[in-house]
């Protein structure tokens, strides 16, 4: 049976800078690759949110192959949450026959909201503080570089247990 | 007067006569403050455990009157009554919480208060420099509070933590300890 | 009923706020009369007094009757006293008539209800009233002296 399987796990910041980013197997090491991907993605972000006043939720973005497609989620205060899954899953990597046509946007409303979670989690903690992790006002916008990624341990757990546990319709 | 009599006056009191406010604005307000002395302080954080202490010091004189009007209680007849009273009804109304009285000592002068809840901790994770896991007791603000209120009800009292969740440990343990009496104070002589 | 005068004692025996009425008692009037400037010395010299003999008395009470115990008020063939005292060993005494009803409840209930909620949870308001300024707080005294009218009415 093939289920699909998140890949990669995007939290991007108000200023589109990388505050988090997990991949998972079997893309551990594909970290430029998915940047790329991820990047891409933020652009598909600006042009919705110029097109109409957008839900949080933005379901599908793009979808890259037929293997790999990004959703969406934009919290209102800007934080761009990115999933991509990997619709053959991990056990039948080598049988792309068997792979099942898509899932249903709303498969993916529980992973989102896992995330949110977290991070609200992660802003509740009183030494956490945001504007570390936003560039500075002299550098250009999204230039990974000039800030902190998250560091925090249980933010990363939190982050990876959702990409690791959700499949269509799970609970999270 | 029981841990059980305590327990009913706790609850009773913070059933009826509580104004709540929510939990995160209480939790991020006092997260923030910590987080802001830290900093102001450069990361001393004995300095910022005494800051803490101190400005509990200040709330604890204030609020042991509120305790006062709010219980309508009386005077304590001993510590092992002082004991549950902070622990039953005052941590019941102000924090909501009921942490366990234990581990006196012989002389009945010295006890622990075990925290199976605190509501000052909530969401927090203590720095990640090395120092902060050791040095910084996140919720010393309570020792303050005891310390200022019972100076009020005529005890000397010390008050620190010694185990912290935050920190890694398995509970969160507060000693208080009753140093003196303290004695009525005369009015200055005229001259 | 005629209430006279209302004083807060700290735990430092400092007078820390009093007030008066009139018609003040005989025995409590200074000889020669209402002069300019003799009347606060007076009023200082009251406080004094009232507290000399509220804490002998509540000393003498405890004494005789254990720890616990407490004297509610006394009678003169002039006045009244009345006297609350807190656990935080904050004194409230009261000067009425002689016909007054007891006023303990009135006292506590200045406690509860005027000098915590005004005095004591106003964080800008010092803790402790040292050097004999004592409680200046609009607030406090407003609702004093509309808590001693109506009872003054009842």
């Amino acid at each position: 049976m093939a289920a699909p399987r998140i890949a990669c796990i995007g939290v991007i910041g108000k200023a589109d800078n990388p505050l988090h980013i997990e991949l998972f197997p079997p893309y551990s090491d594909s970290m430029i690759e998915f940047s790329f991907l991820l990047n891409s993605c933020l652009d598909i972000f600006d042009i919705r949110q110029k097109q109409t006043s957008i839900d949080q939720d933005l379901g599908l973005l793009h979808a890259i192959d037929e293997r790999l497609a990004a959703y969406g989620w934009l919290t209102t205060t800007r934080v761009k949450l990115l999933i991509i899954v990997d619709l053959f899953g991990t056990e039948t990597a080598m049988s792309a026959g068997s792979a099942v046509s898509g899932i249903k946007e709303a498969d993916l409303k529980p992973a989102f909201r896992a995330l949110q979670t977290a991070y609200i989690q992660l802003l509740q903690n009183p030494f956490y503080s945001p504007d570390d992790h936003a560039p500075t006002s002299g550098s250009t916008v999204g230039s990974a570089s000039s800030c902190q990624q998250v560091l925090n341990p249980r933010f990363i757990a939190a982050v990876k247990r959702v990409g690791e546990a959700w499949t269509p319709g799970a609970i999270l | 007067m029981s841990t059980q009599k305590a327990s009913r006056i706790g609850e009773e009191i913070w059933k009826t006569r509580i104004d709540k406010v929510n939990a995160e604005l209480v939790t991020l307000t006092y997260g923030t403050i910590v987080a802001q002395l830290c900093q102001d302080y450069d990361s001393n954080y004995q300095e910022v455990n005494k800051q803490l202490d101190k400005m509990g010091y200040n709330i604890g004189m204030r609020l042991i009157e509120d305790f006062l009007a709010k219980s309508g209680v009386g005077r304590c007849a001993n510590f092992r009554e002082t004991a549950d009273m902070i622990a039953k009804v005052g941590f019941k109304i102000f924090l909501n919480v009921a942490p366990t009285v234990t581990n006196w000592t012989s002389d009945n002068n010295q006890f622990s208060l075990i925290f199976d809840d605190n509501p000052l901790a909530d969401f927090v994770e203590l720095p990640d420099d090395g120092r902060a896991q050791d040095e910084l007791w996140f919720s010393n603000i309570l020792c303050g509070v005891l310390r200022g209120a019972l100076e009020m009800v005529q005890m000397q009292i010390e008050a620190h933590f010694v185990s912290d969740v935050l920190r890694g440990d398995d509970t969160t343990e507060m000693r208080v300890s009753l140093v003196r009496y303290i004695e009525d104070e005369m009015p200055p002589e005229d001259d | 009923m005629t209430v006279y005068s209302f004083y807060i004692f700290d735990r430092h025996a400092e007078c820390i706020y009093k007030r008066r009425w009139l018609p003040r008692p005989a025995s409590l009037k200074s000889p020669g009369g209402p002069e300019l400037g003799q009347t606060m010395r007076t009023g200082d010299d009251d406080a004094k007094l009232v507290f000399g003999t509220v804490f002998s008395l509540r000393n003498m009470v405890r004494k005789l009757g254990g720890e616990d115990d407490n004297f509610v008020s006394y009678t003169t063939s002039q006045y009244k006293l009345h006297y609350y005292e807190t656990p935080t060993n904050i004194k409230f005494v009261m000067l009425t008539d002689i016909k007054s009803p007891s006023m303990r409840i009135a006292l506590q209930q200045i406690y509860i209800n005027l000098f915590v909620e005004y005095v004591v949870k106003n964080p800008l308001s010092p803790v402790e009233h040292p050097g004999g300024l004592g409680v200046n707080n609009e607030l406090f005294e407003e609702s004093l002296e509309q808590f001693v009218q109506t009872r003054v009415l009842a």
